[in-house]
Order: C-alpha cells, then sequence, then structure tokens
C-alpha cells in the first residue's frame, strides 16, 4: 500500500499532472509547490500505514481526482463564510480547512448551524495547526499556488460527484454523555463564565475544581443521538476557555470516563471498519489516546487542530466515504 | 421523495411528538438545532420554518440509504 507522506518532490509531480489534492503538511513545504488544482492546511502530526507521527519533510496527500467529475475551490472569508453550504454541489461534498484563532474560524464554529442550507450536503474538513511541535506558529491554509498562505483566510474545495457515487460522511467518537450535572450555557461562544449547573447559576471554571473534574473529558451534547464534544482548552480564574463553542440552551454533560482510552480507540477504530478517502483525526486524541506509532483501522488523515462535521467538533475522527449509489 | 414537504410528520419530528431513532447524521445535527431554535425563538424560527428546512435536509440526500431508512420509519410512524 502506497503511503499518503510524500516528497515536496513527489507531491509538485502530482500537482503538475493535474491531480485534484487535499494537502496537509508544514509552511516550508507548503509554499514551495506549484500551481493546479489543490487546497491545504499546516499540521505536523499524521496518521499514515506506519502510524501516527511527527514528520516535517514530506506532505500528506489526499488525490481525490478518481472519484470527482468536477471541482471549484474557493476562498472564505468571515463575511462570504456563511455561503459554504450554497456553493456546494448537489451531488458531491465539500472539504473546508480554516486557520486557527481567525475571524472566519469563530464566525464558522458560532454561526455554522444558521447558514443557509445548513447539513443539506456533506461538509467536514479540519482547522490547521502550527507547523512545527517545538513553537506556536499561527495555522495557516493555502489554496492553487505556494504564495497563498493565509493565517485568515478559509479554503475549500467543492466536489462534484458521477450520479452513480455518493458521500457519506461519519463522526467516530467514543465519548458519550456521563451520568454527571446538566450544564447549560448562558450564550453561544468559545469560552464560559457563568453557567446553569443543574439549573443553577455557578462559576463553571470554580465548579470544574471544585469537583476535580478531568478536563481532558470533553463536554458532550446528544443531537439526537449524534454524540457532539467540545473539549477544554484552559481554565483561568473565573472563565473557562474552549476548543470549539458551545450553544446557549443545548443541554451538555462532561463525558463518561473512559477507563482505556488508548486500547478502547484502537478497538473502536477497527470495528468502524471505514475505508475513507480523506479524514481528520483530532490532534487531542492523538495525544490522550497515545497514537504515535499506532494505527488507526484504514483512516489515514492529517491530525488537526479541530474536526469539521457539518459543524465544528473535538476529539473525534471525521470520514468521508466514496460509496456506489 | 416519498414524504412531500407538507407532511405534519416534519413538524412532529421539530417538536418532539414522533420521537424515532435516526440514521442520516446531517438530519440528526440539523433536527437538534432546528428544535433548539424553534424552542428559544432564535430569529424568529416558526415550527413551519423549521420543519422545511428539516425536509430540505432530507430532500438533497433522498437517494442516500440512511435517508431511505430513515423516510421508511417515518412512513410507518
Amino acid at each position: 500500500m502506497e503511503k499518503y507522506l510524500k516528497t515536496p518532490q513527489e507531491t509538485a509531480q502530482l500537482i503538475l499532472s493535474g491531480r485534484k489534492l487535499l494537502l496537509a503538511g508544514n509552511e516550508d513545504l507548503l509554499s514551495k509547490l506549484p500551481q493546479g488544482e489543490w487546497i491545504a492546511g499546516t499540521s505536523p502530526y499524521f496518521m499514515d500505514i506506519d502510524g501516527g507521527q511527527v514528520c516535517q519533510d514530506k506532505i500528506f496527500v489526499n488525490d481525490i481526482t478518481d472519484f470527482q467529475e468536477e471541482i471549484s475551490i474557493k476562498v472564505y472569508t468571515e463575511d462570504t463564510i456563511k455561503n459554504i453550504y450554497k456553493d456546494g454541489f448537489d451531488n458531491g461534498f465539500t472539504v473546508l480547512i480554516i486557520p486557527p484563532y481567525s475571524n472566519v474560524h469563530t464566525e464558522f464554529a458560532v454561526h455554522a448551524p444558521d447558514y443557509e442550507n445548513f447539513a443539506t450536503r456533506p461538509l467536514m474538513g479540519w482547522v490547521s495547526c502550527y507547523s512545527f511541535p517545538q513553537d506556536n506558529k499561527s495555522g495557516k491554509t493555502f489554496f492553487k499556488t505556494g504564495d497563498s498562505g493565509s493565517t485568515t483566510n478559509a479554503v475549500a474545495m467543492h466536489v462534484k460527484l458521477p450520479k452513480n457515487k455518493y458521500a457519506e460522511m461519519d463522526l467516530i467518537n467514543l465519548y458519550t454523555q456521563g451520568n454527571g450535572d446538566e450544564i447549560i450555557f448562558l450564550e453561544d461562544g468559545f469560552n464560559a463564565k457563568d453557567v446553569l449547573i443543574n439549573k443553577e447559576k455557578q462559576n463553571f471554571a470554580e465548579y470544574i475544581r471544585k469537583k476535580h473534574i478531568d478536563t481532558t473529558l470533553p463536554i458532550v451534547a446528544n443531537y439526537n443521538s449524534a454524540m457532539i464534544n467540545v473539549s477544554i482548552e484552559s481554565l483561568s480564574t473565573n472563565q473557562v476557555n474552549l476548543v470549539a463553542p458551545v450553544f446557549k440552551d443545548v443541554k451538555y454533560r462532561f463525558a463518561k470516563s473512559i477507563e482505556n482510552l488508548e486500547s478502547d480507540f484502537q478497538k473502536f477504530a477497527v470495528k468502524n471498519n471505514v475505508n475513507p478517502v480523506c479524514a481528520s483525526i483530532c490532534i487531542l486524541l492523538y495525544y490522550y489516546a497515545k497514537l504515535e506509532g499506532k494505527q488507526c483501522g484504514n483512516i489515514y488523515a492529517p491530525i488537526t487542530n479541530g474536526e469539521i462535521c457539518y459543524q465544528l467538533v473535538n476529539q473525534t475522527v471525521v470520514t468521508l466515504e466514496i460509496k456506489d449509489v | 421523495m416519498q414524504i412531500n414537504s407538507d407532511n405534519p410528520i416534519w413538524k412532529k419530528l421539530i417538536l418532539g411528538e414522533t420521537q424515532v431513532t435516526l440514521r442520516y447524521l446531517a438530519a440528526k445535527i440539523a433536527l437538534s438545532h432546528l428544535q433548539l431554535k424553534v424552542r428559544i425563538g432564535k430569529n424568529g424560527y416558526t415550527v413551519e420554518k423549521a420543519a422545511l428546512e428539516l425536509y430540505q435536509v432530507y430532500k438533497i440526500g433522498e437517494n442516500l440509504p440512511a435517508v431511505k431508512i430513515d423516510i421508511q420509519t417515518f412512513l410507518n410512524c
């Protein structure tokens, strides 16, 4: 089986031969790629056929040429990201890559469910990571040419499929709601001060400290049996910072603790038996499930700062398969 | 699609009057947001508007196996 991580020269050859590519790698490598039909985001972490790894001299390549009938590459700002669903093909899917901590990131994260045609077409993707683990450079996105690197713009590839194919997305999530207190947030957003714990107003940061809650566990909302995680990024004196937004009036609970995340994740990935054409794996799972050197079933993907499965999600694996009608 | 936009099932789903286990991931997520919008009256959402949006999620995906399973479930309600 061919590796997904390729040298910059191999990647450039694919681009120059007209292949349509979804790429991930470090900024220096992506910035030197030739013009062509590709989009990319920065990340130093990958899941390839030889397991999870940090790699800074190769580029992760998803070649979707053989699946597509037509593609359209678009750049989105905080003002235009609302069109992401409208711009997609009726029979197809969209891959969206967003730079972290940007205005377009916040806009999409908080408002995607309000966009026209929300969830009418498969939208998957990821939030780009910094390029090097040892520093904290901002994640970037790229499209079509190496000099397009941006910390502010999102990029998308809208893919049209032939009539005899369809795209199926899945959200692989080991976490479920625990039996603890019900948490309701008073506003949408990436941070929270006062919240309702079992309908009683409390400071969320104080509550977490008082209860000695393990903050490697996400808070989980039950969306008609789809479990949607929001990860805890950090706690300050009186505020909890989150990796994805919470939504006002949605009922959250901390996730049920998983005794052996490392081995459970391996079993779960194999049991799911998906063969995605593209996927994204959360960086928190890479660390918490100790994925370095480990396999993830048949899932080969960049490891990212957050995943997109119609909306922004955390601590999951998002997969997209192409199947025959 | 076997169920039209004016079928009462869409409103019943939005209002939680019909409770079924959905197979279509897009619909699970969309339905949750639509139910919340109607419950809190966000952006002036009405049951009718939410029901039509849920119908559209299914209409555009009508050839997908998960959608066909859900539609059959709705027909059996």
